[in-house]
């Protein structure tokens, strides 16, 4: 029975009627289908393994354990809550482009064995990449095209890392992948690529602002923590991602704080947060895979918040830029209490989602006593709400005024910022109910005193410095350079000195060709003109070359039968 | 609109009270880190779980050292025109 439930694939298929449904009943269907979708998650089995054969492989389109759960459900709720969020969006494209996108992402944290989880894989890139190219503009396009190019270079690598593995253990099973082996490197840069892990980090910032108002919110939720989930499926208390991990989270944070575009800013920070993610699988530990599962999932919550606020503050004044932002408090008041919801939920205040799953992670790190990860990490959350909940916010809502008076949000985007917020807030103050969605059911409690000690002195006194230093600290009308001027910048540069090297080299050729065809014309010309070979022959010149044939002829045998 | 215009004129009124809200911010800062000073600390996994206050010192320093590493890199390194890339508002 079960096997016929697969959400991915009633997602997918009801993603369809959107493309043809108007008005009212697709309004209907678009909130429908992703509560469906919900109850479908909800009733699947711990345990459950659906397998198809293909040839000589043996499939497994559906597998179910706490792990693949933990990320299912949440998919699934973000895919309402987005869709709450877009509700009056009038383009079948971008809504079945994110169901798609949702189905495919369920898909992958559902897929027991390679093959399944790369064709979902990649069905994720092709459907989200219309989420960017929807928003219709010239930059948009481009961002995309280079969006693709980037996943589709790291479903390579996936791809030949799979086929790679295969060939080596004879399974298409996925379960953690031994190292040691090519396919292990393979299978972790593809997945590293999808994780925004630098250096292949910088498609994220570069296309998400670019993606439309509804867009991003869905963008932010797949991609990288379907690539969580395969990290933590495939290469749990890898050493190398701890580090990987806090490099993430600290670069994140420091492009959050340096550029202007306030979705670029979050885009920089889900980066960061991922980073989170990232070193906890590294860590590796029941407790540290746990809280990489409740961060992926508190952190698609709050980041939803947040990027909805960005969002509703883009649609209403036409701008995202700090630099032309301020004031909007007085206009935008419910968009800036929900908007600091989110944001002081992923800084991790108490009774939000964020103080749950991100003092598990630090947690894990302490009890393992990695004072220099524990360290690090915390300055990253110094950094985290520095930037995400007080610079933000203080220079698009508050500070200086900019004169804009927009009309709030409309009313399905506060009611979508709202619930989103109200899942947060749930999740803050009934932890032990949402460490039992996650992995493990390890047994840990957030609230205790030194926890709520720690959050709230970091919070106030990072506060205290950056008000001591506010005046200094607003937007700059700056583009920050990053690792994607290698590829938009340097190689394209290479690739025109390469094309003018080689033409100039084609060129050469061509007149050296054409120089001595002309010189054999003339001296053809010549020979004619000077009736040389015309002249006439003595005969003993006829006679001596007579002779030559003749002997030629006898020594290579001719004649002879 | 009318919760709306009830949030905005709430939220005029704290801005209205800023001065007030400072001294409650500061206040509470001196509570957390008197806490900390009078509750011994539940567990020594690292050498500064005994430091009281360790966390809002190390959070003061951080932030200040981060902005000041911001701008370094920001000024230093990355910022570029805004339409470095080409014209970057083609709508």
């Amino acid at each position: 029975m079960s096997e016929w439930l697969h959400p991915a694939l009633w997602l997918g298929l009801g993603a369809l009627p959107l493309a043809l449904l108007r008005g009212r009943l697709r309004q209907l269907w678009q909130l429908a289908l992703p509560l469906l979708v919900l109850l479908m998650v909800a009733n699947l089995e711990t345990g459950t393994q659906v397998t198809v054969p293909l040839g000589p492989l043996e499939l497994m389109p559906l597998r179910v354990d706490s792990l693949s759960l933990a990320f299912a459900w949440i998919f699934a709720l973000i895919l309402f809550l987005g869709n709450v969020f877009a509700l009056r969006v009038d383009d079948p494209a971008q809504h079945v482009a994110a169901m798609l996108y949702g189905a495919a992402g369920i898909g992958t944290v559902l897929a027991g064995d390679l093959i399944t989880l790369y064709v979902f894989w990649e069905i994720m890139m092709i459907a989200s990449v219309w989420l960017i190219w929807r928003s219709r503009r010239q930059a948009a396009y481009h961002a995309g095209m280079r969006y693709l190019i980037v996943h589709a270079l790291g479903g390579m690598l996936l791809l030949v890392g799979i086929i790679a593995y295969w060939q080596a253990s004879g399974s298409i099973t996925f379960d953690a992948v031994s190292t040691g082996h090519i396919a292990f490197w393979l299978i972790l840069a593809g997945v590293l690529v999808n994780a925004a892990a630098p250096p292949l980090h910088a498609w994220l910032p570069d296309a998400y602002p670019e993606a439309t108002v509804t867009g991003i919110v869905f963008l932010s939720a797949f991609t990288t923590k379907a690539a969580v989930y395969v990290l933590a499926r495939g290469f749990p208390g890898e050493e190398m991602l701890v580090w990987l991990g806090v490099f993430m989270i600290l670069y994140g944070v420091t492009y959050a704080f340096l550029v202007n575009d306030i979705r670029r800013l979050l885009a920089y920070h889900v980066m960061s947060q991922v980073g989170y993610m990232v070193a906890a699988v590294g860590l590796g530990s029941a407790l540290a895979i746990a809280g990489a599962a409740a961060h992926a999932a508190t952190n698609i919550i709050n980041k939803s918040v947040l990027l909805m606020g960005a969002g509703a503050v883009l649609k209403m004044t036409g701008t995202s830029k700090l630099t032309e932002l301020g004031g909007l408090y007085r206009s935008m008041p419910i968009t800036f209490l929900l908007y600091m919801v989110g944001g002081l939920s992923i800084s991790a205040f108490p009774l939000l989602s964020g103080f749950v799953s991100k003092t598990m992670i630090l947690e894990a790190a302490a009890v393992e006593g990695r004072s220099a990860i524990f360290l690090l990490m915390t300055l990253a959350g110094v950094g985290t709400f520095m930037s995400t909940t007080l610079k933000l916010p203080y220079y698009t809502f508050l500070g200086p005024d900019s004169g804009l008076r927009p009309a709030e949000a409309p009313l399905n985007m506060r009611m979508a910022m709202g619930l989103t917020a109200l899942v947060s807030l749930l999740i803050g103050v009934m932890p032990l109910t949402f460490q039992a969605l996650m992995p493990f059911a390890v047994e840990y409690n957030p609230y205790t005193i030194t926890h709520l000690l720690k959050e709230t002195q970091l919070l106030l006194f990072t506060g205290l410095a950056f008000f001591l230093l506010v005046g200094l600290l607003g937007g700059k009308n700056k583009l920050s350079l990053d690792v994607d001027w290698f590829y938009r910048v340097a190689g394209q540069r290479l690739m025109i000195g390469v094309r003018d090297q080689v033409r100039a080299l084609d060129q050469q050729a061509r007149q050296r060709f054409m120089r001595r065809i002309q010189r054999l014309g003339t001296y053809t010309i010549e020979l004619r003109q000077s009736r040389y070979a015309l002249r006439s022959w003595s005969t003993g010149s006829m006679m001596l070359w007579t002779a030559v044939v003749l002997a030629l002829l006898l020594v290579f045998g001719l004649g002879r039968a | 609109m009318s919760a709306v215009n009830l949030t905005s004129r709430l939220l005029e009124a704290l801005v209205r009270r800023a001065r007030l809200l400072r001294w409650l911010m500061l206040a509470l800062m001196a509570i957390v880190v008197l806490i900390d000073v009078l509750v011994p600390a539940a567990y020594t996994r690292f050498p500064w779980d005994g430091i009281p206050g360790f966390t809002a010192v190390y959070a003061f320093i951080g932030a200040l050292v981060l902005i000041g590493l911001y701008k370094a890199i920001g000024f230093g390194l990355v910022y570029r025109s805004p339409d470095y890339y080409g014209t970057s508002d083609d709508e």
